[in-house]
């Protein structure tokens, strides 16, 4: 019985294994894909292997790396905020380049939350500078600057959108009856027939923020460091000299009636 | 008692038996009916990632667009529970592991790899923000990478990185070979120069081609999955993912990158040679899991349709 048994058994197996070759083809698909959501709990190995990281970055980022004098907030035609980044840019593009910077120009979109009075922490700064754009020095022909002046004109003029003003430093601007009277870059007159280098980020040299006056430059200089490492690094030096964190308006861009 | 129930039991084993050499294939209670019924029919689970950004932690509860969602921690938990019911599956990644989150920075990307090991990835490939520590800083904390990193149109023989990534991997699954292999998106004008140093760049056409031929005709794959990090689509001609599937041959799958797209199901497109290729991306940061379940069939005679060689799922998202 048994031999009879394992003889079918190996029989109906020749038959339907090997009857034909192993040869598997994709005949269909499904397909269907998941939210990663709150419904999910966490994994208790995954959590193993990031505890000490998170306990390691938590410390960190509560760091009190100085404390800031005033509430700082983006603005039009001018905010503390703006300022403040700005001038610490403009600062270590000067240290960084051979050649002379003439100004320094950011945009109010890339700084992402005030810096209210009160301690400052590095995860604050990680807040207000997530992204890892870099401080560039851009070559900008007279022509060019043109844009750029009346670029600034236009958003100083906004007043109620998240997209107005555009922070400057080494560079000011009045603004007469929504037209543009004066701009000084540094101590000098804007000359049209010159050429000017630009601090600004890499987002915004690309043509970021609709900035299109940079996507025509004369000459590109990248100094390779990050726009929140400069920031951060300003804000310790601060401390390490006990100083505190300060800004103030100064009429840069200036609405004269 | 036990006699005559073993009894019982040979005779219906018997009687199931003759059935089934008569080709009456309906009678399957047997476990070796079973057994050989599934040897006929090969269910793969791919299940894939892109663009997780140092996603470790879920979005904060005052995130704006994605308040307590996504997290690598959590999308263990799921690929976990999938291999609970699964047998064989694929977990694989497109790209942009690295940036977007404090522990990046702090850290390197070394606790994103160290995550992806413990889930068992078999594969990834290179997402432009994978050189954003440059090509060193990759090469640091490649070591906590316990799965290969398939590159074929990065060509890295004069860098550091030198015989550290694949152009392709085998995997093979119950007795099916998948070919998987990388294609990268152009670094120059998205990355500084400095970063990727003396990486050279090959044509993502002309290499997914080369090597999807490669696996499926000298290494007969029964299936080829293209990791990308071109983007699903744009508005202009750059490439991208709808435009490699149109324009290559013999990739079944093209699981994509870049773009942050979220797709309800992957799509399919016609080939250069007029057969389906699925294109799939599941968003990014962690926020989705890609799933594409492929089915394979013994095959009785060897028959090359000249349409589709396989039925893509019906119900595909419209986009």
């Amino acid at each position: 019985m048994n031999q009879y048994f394992k003889y079918i058994l190996h029989l109906s197996l020749l038959l339907s294994v090997t009857g034909c070759k192993q040869h598997y083809k994709l005949t269909d698909s499904k397909s269907e894909n998941k939210q990663i959501n709150n419904e999910l709990s966490t994994n208790d190995f995954s959590e193993t292997i990031i505890s000490p990281y998170r306990i390691e970055l938590t410390s960190k980022m509560n760091e009190v790396i100085n404390t800031s004098l005033i509430d700082m907030e983006i603005g039009a035609p001018e905010g503390l905020l703006g300022n403040f980044v700005c001038d610490l840019t403009y600062i270590k593009a000067k240290e960084i380049s051979d050649k002379p910077v003439d100004f320094c120009l950011l945009n109010n979109g890339g700084l992402r939350t005030p810096l209210p009075k009160g301690e400052i922490t590095r995860g604050k700064i990680f807040e207000l500078m997530p992204f890892e754009n870099e401080i560039v020095i851009v070559e900008l022909s007279g022509e060019n600057m043109l844009d750029l002046i009346d670029y600034i004109k236009t958003k100083s003029l906004m007043t109620k959108s998240r997209k107005a003003g555009v922070p400057v430093s080494g560079l000011r601007m009045i603004i007469t009856n929504d037209k543009v009277s004066e701009v000084k870059i540094g101590s000098f007159t804007f000359d049209k027939s010159k050429n000017y280098r630009v601090a600004t980020s890499d987002y915004l040299s690309n043509g970021g923020d609709h900035m299109d006056f940079f996507l025509d430059p004369i000459s590109i200089e990248n100094t390779g460091i990050k726009l929140r490492d400069a920031i951060l690094t300003h804000i310790i030096k601060l401390d390490n000299k006990n100083t505190e964190v300060n800004a103030v308006l100064d009429g840069r861009i200036y609405h004269a009636e | 008692m036990t006699e005559e129930f073993t009894m019982q039991n040979r005779r219906k084993f018997v009687k199931n038996i003759l059935i089934g050499v008569a080709g009456i294939s309906t009678l399957s209670s047997f476990d070796i009916f079973d057994l050989v019924n599934k040897e006929k029919l090969v269910k793969l689970t791919i299940l894939h990632t892109n663009d997780m950004h140092s996603r470790i932690d879920p979005f904060g509860p005052n995130d704006k667009k994605y308040p307590n969602q996504g997290g690598m921690s959590r999308v263990a938990t799921l690929i976990k529970q999938i291999r609970n019911e699964e047998s064989n599956v694929l977990l694989l990644d497109a790209g942009d592991i690295f940036q977007g989150t404090p522990y990046f920075n702090l850290f390197g990307g070394e606790i994103e790899l160290k995550l992806m090991s413990q889930m068992k990835y078999d594969a990834g490939t290179m997402g432009n923000h994978d050189f954003d520590n440059g090509i060193d800083g990759f090469n640091n904390v490649l070591h906590n990478a316990n799965f290969p990193f398939l590159c074929a149109n990065y060509d890295f023989d004069e860098t550091i990185l030198k015989g550290k990534t694949k152009p392709y991997h085998i995997i093979e699954k119950q007795g099916i070979k998948i070919g998987i292999f990388g294609i990268g998106i152009e670094l120059d004008g998205l990355v500084d120069s400095r970063l990727y140093g003396n990486t050279i760049y090959n044509d993502p056409i002309a290499t997914a081609n080369k090597y999807a031929k490669l696996l499926k005709k000298e290494h007969a794959c029964n299936a080829v999955i293209c990791l990308s990090h071109l983007g699903y689509e744009y508005e202009s001609e750059t490439l991208s993912d709808k435009i490699l599937a149109k324009r290559t041959e013999n990739i079944d799958l093209i699981i994509g990158g870049h773009t942050h797209t979220f797709l309800d199901k992957a799509v399919t497109f016609l080939n250069k040679a007029g057969k389906p290729t699925l294109v799939n991306q599941a968003g990014w940061a962690a926020l989705g899991l890609g799933r594409v379940d492929f089915y394979f069939n013994q095959e009785k005679k060897r028959i090359d349709d000249l349409n589709a060689s396989f039925r893509p799922s019906k119900n595909y998202a419209k986009i």
